[in-house]
């Protein structure tokens, strides 16, 4: 899961916030460093390794929360609002991002958001939520449509 | 002796928890749900990020607690 406000382990480093799920499932040595480095690489954060998250910008938080959570091997992973903190400008970046990890990677994603635009750009299926219950569904571009 | 140091332990533990207390309940629920999330398992997250986030009232609460049991000694 990556949460709204990433949700980051502050006593930790990139590198081991990333290896967490890896490291608690009992993997350890150079398989980690190797799995850690690629997933770092990945998201364009090898240089930042061993910096805590306060040192890191709301933007990369994300994207190691990011790598965080493919480090896990889930089958699905929950994106709960990840871009609600940001401003636009990272907001599309990140948004960007998440498209090409999710191009390579090739995860089952299930993204909560109240934003149009990040459902129709992330979206391959769009359920729309009112009161509980799936009120709609349709495609990004059906979305878009009516949202005029 | 033995009872001496039971009846310290007694008297200075509250000092001990309510520190540990304070420190555990000021980390954000989001952290260790995050662990869990990343199948950590309760012991795991418990001392590689609950223990970790909460060391200083582990520390102050000891030495309080220390602090107060020693007291008892000097007591006339």
């Amino acid at each position: 899961m990556v949460f709204q406000r990433h949700a980051l382990f502050p006593h930790l480093s990139v590198f081991e916030n990333v290896a967490f799920s890896l490291r608690a499932r009992g993997q350890r040595g150079a398989p980690v460093k190797a799995r850690v480095g690629e997933l770092l690489d990945l998201i364009g954060l090898g240089d930042y390794a061993q910096a805590k998250p306060d040192v890191l910008s709301g933007g990369q938080c994300q994207r190691v929360a990011f790598a965080r959570a493919l480090a896990s091997d889930a089958e699905v992973i929950l994106f709960d609002e990840p871009l609600s903190s940001l401003d636009q400008d990272l907001k599309a970046g990140l948004m960007a991002e998440l498209k090409r990890l999710h191009g390579l990677k090739r995860f089952t994603a299930l993204y909560v958001t109240h934003t149009v635009d990040e459902a129709a750009v992330l979206g391959e299926r769009v359920l729309c939520l009112g009161d509980g219950r799936i009120v709609r569904t349709c495609s990004p571009a059906g979305l878009m449509s009516e949202a005029g | 002796m033995a009872i001496t140091v039971l009846l310290s332990l007694f008297v200075a533990l509250p000092f001990y928890i309510r520190a540990v207390r304070a420190a555990m309940a000021s980390i954000p629920p989001s952290i260790p749900a995050a662990a869990a999330l990343l199948r950590a398992s309760e012991a795991y997250t418990f001392f590689r990020v609950i223990l970790p986030l909460s060391h200083e009232g582990v520390i102050g609460g000891f030495v309080m607690c220390w602090t107060r049991a020693l007291g008892e000694f000097g007591a006339p």
